[in-house]
């Protein structure tokens, strides 16, 4: 009889743990419309095989899907905007609850996801932001804040300089929205908090190392010595900078700051060569995506756009930052 | 189906031969040739193929059957359909053309970029631009004799390059709302744009199996020197086939531009591989002298239906290559017959007159 009782216990605790598993403490709707693990949502990714960021974004995704116990169709458009719009004309047919989309062209989506719309699934757009005629279309957005990111990045620039000094930018791919916004935030910031400090010349990098490198190496045969500071929209371009300026032997004097971590700015900030990044973590933008996506097809009422935490790093704080995959 | 075969055009002279054989053509397998009745069967087995694809995607996702479903195939088959036309003739001559992907890249360009002068200018400019695109590389491949393999794979180098330039390597967005609309088009439940690739093969196969045009093509194809000394100007009909392959490369461009409201430098990529994967699937003849249309369609269906197919099921992109890379390697061998009857015998290479 002990023993049966002992065995009941057991088994409730089981019960009340597995009940936990399936309901996440976030998801405050009650009754659900559906128990989460019969929930089948759908992701259409950017370029997960390509680069380091997509697939630590893929690897978060499918490890936050296994421990909520919600079912997912994840897709892969390789940089393909046509591949993508099939594949969410594929997430169409098989009527998930909710789909995720990673725009590989902002203006190229809209026609399909009007059409997801139309059909009745809700869609969360991740990452980078649909074109502004599309908007109208999906239950929401969740990933960075661009725009912030700059702004943050160019805090830790103002503060590296102390407020004085000449600066040089080197911008992302023309015409996309992750740059122009990156770029906005800086500049915007560094104008309306330090006066004294001044952009000599803005370059477009395209997202590229080499192609930093030789812009950095233009802008300190133009400017010499005057340069105090260099903003990079990414950290990968950003090592193209340190690049650049430890080859003219310039390295003690400029300070470098980006808006996106890589992790060879990590290795550089610690090693005190780099002064500071901003932390864009995969798994925040996977995880609070796929919550996103929980939580409309749930029918909850989510915000139009739900940023995750972006934080400054540098030397004080990269103690406690775990080092990036990519 | 109706296959045509490289002894056509001689017959094409003598009416009432042609009738004659047409007539006798269903008695052909009954009489017993067991080599015919193998590259029939073979010419078919694409079909065989399909048929059995939809069945086991039908039976494995419930999602599959659906008229959703069907009609995204039918509009996803389109844009590599349309090419594939235009390549079963080019290829029946014995030619190849690499540039037509970045065609479609330049003509989903052209088109969005041209919609501020209006939309039927828009899209009447881009198709006679890139028919003279074809037209051009026909006539450089006729006037240099360098083979359409080496000069198209410049031109589709050179063709990329100019669409980067022209768009500054940037998504372009379609700034009239009825060039969107007709992209989503439907004619009750069947996208527009399926029903006119529906349409247009129907014409293409009587073109190549029911004009001089589409018989010399094939005549050419199995042997340019002999079709050129019995009075085929085989210039003139192969400069025709780059031109029409141009002028379809334009519709699958502005097709796919329609369905996005945009266009990217990208657009097209690699659809020179999948539109020669389809025609070869189709059971058309990789060197020439033997093509069909309709076998075409069953390629570009399948390519289609595999793709759509392992989506739904969940199946990582990368073995849709493996398993048409392996139905490819299948077809080729399986149309053996047909590929090498010919070209090992010199004999049966001469249109018996």
């Amino acid at each position: 009889m002990k023993l049966l009782f002992a065995d009941l216990i057991l088994f409730v605790a089981c019960i009340t743990s597995a009940m936990g598993q399936e309901n996440p403490s976030w998801l405050l709707r009650t009754p659900l419309k559906k128990p989460v693990k019969d929930l089948v949502i759908g992701i259409t990714q950017h370029n997960a095989g390509a680069d380091g960021y997509g697939s630590a974004y893929e690897k978060a995704f499918r490890a936050y899907a296994q421990q909520l116990g919600v079912q997912t169709v994840v897709l892969d458009a390789q940089g393909d905007p046509t591949k993508q719009i099939s594949q969410i004309r594929n997430l169409i047919a098989q009527r998930v609850d909710a789909m995720i989309v990673w725009p590989v062209s902002a203006k190229g989506a809209v026609p399909l996801v009007k059409q997801a719309h139309e059909a009745g699934i809700p869609v969360i757009i991740t990452n980078s932001e649909i074109d502004a005629s599309g908007v109208q279309y999906t239950a929401c957005y969740s990933g960075p804040d661009v725009y912030k990111e700059g702004q943050t990045a160019g805090k830790l620039l103002g503060t590296a300089l102390a407020g004085h000094g000449n600066v040089v930018v080197i911008s992302g791919l023309p015409g996309y929205a992750s740059s122009i916004l990156r770029e906005k935030g800086f500049s915007d910031l560094i104008q309306a908090e330090y006066p004294d400090i001044k952009i000599l010349a803005t370059e477009p990098g395209n997202w590229n190392r080499e192609k930093a490198q030789s812009i950095m190496e233009d802008f300190l045969t133009r400017f010499g010595d005057k340069i105090n500071g260099v903003y990079t929209a990414s950290g990968d371009m950003g090592v193209g900078a340190l690049n650049a300026i430890r080859s003219a032997g310039k390295q003690p004097n400029i300070k470098i700051v980006d808006a996106a971590l890589f992790k060879d700015v990590y290795d550089a900030i610690k090693a005190g060569t780099y002064y500071g990044s901003v932390e864009q973590s995969p798994v925040s933008d996977a995880e609070g995506a796929l919550r996103a996506a929980i939580e409309v097809a749930e029918g909850e009422n989510v915000p139009k756009k739900i940023y995750f935490d972006t934080p400054p790093i540098s030397a004080e704080n990269i103690a406690n930052v775990t080092a990036p995959s990519f | 189906m109706k296959t045509v075969l490289a002894n056509q055009p001689a017959i094409a002279a003598r009416p009432l031969a042609r009738i004659s054989q047409r007539f006798l053509k269903p008695f052909e397998s009954s009489r017993g040739s067991s080599r015919q009745l193998i590259s029939r069967i073979s010419r078919q087995s694409i079909w065989l193929l399909l048929i059995l694809s939809t069945a086991v995607f039908a039976h494995a996702s419930p999602h599959f059957l659906t008229g959703y479903n069907l009609s995204s195939i039918l509009l996803e088959s389109a844009s590599i359909g349309f090419l594939g036309i235009g390549m079963t003739f080019l290829i029946g001559s014995g030619n190849l053309d690499l540039s037509v992907g970045s065609t479609v890249a330049l003509a989903g360009v052209l088109s969005v970029s041209l919609l501020p002068y209006g939309l039927s200018i828009a899209l009447l400019v881009t198709l006679l631009i890139t028919s003279l695109v074809g037209i051009f590389i026909g006539v450089l491949i006729r006037v240099s004799g360098v083979p359409s393999f080496i000069v198209t794979l410049a031109a589709m180098m050179a063709l990329r390059g100019l669409v980067f330039a022209l768009t500054n390597e940037q998504s372009i967005s379609a700034t009239d709302d009825q060039f969107t609309n007709l992209g989503s088009l439907s004619l009750g439940p069947i996208p527009a744009i399926g029903v006119l690739y529906l349409a247009l093969t129907l014409v293409a196969h009587f073109i190549l199996t029911d004009t001089v045009h589409g018989r010399n093509t094939i005549a050419i194809g199995s042997n340019v020197s002999v079709a050129e000394s019995v009075g085929i100007r085989a210039g003139r009909h192969i400069i025709a086939n780059f031109g029409m392959l141009g002028f379809l490369a334009g519709l699958s461009g502005i097709s796919l531009a329609m369905q996005m409201g945009s266009a990217t430098p990208v657009l097209g990529k690699d659809y020179e591989l999948w539109t020669i994967a389809a025609v070869v699937l189709g059971g058309t003849r990789l060197t020439g002298g033997l093509a069909t249309v309709i076998g075409t369609l069953a390629g570009v269906l399948e390519i289609s239906v595999l793709q759509n197919g392992m989506g739904l099921l969940n199946v990582p992109p990368f073995f849709v290559y493996i398993v048409l890379g392996g139905a490819l390697i299948a077809a080729l061998l399986f149309n053996r017959p047909i590929n090498y009857r010919y070209t090992h015998s010199p004999a049966a290479n001469t249109p018996r007159l």
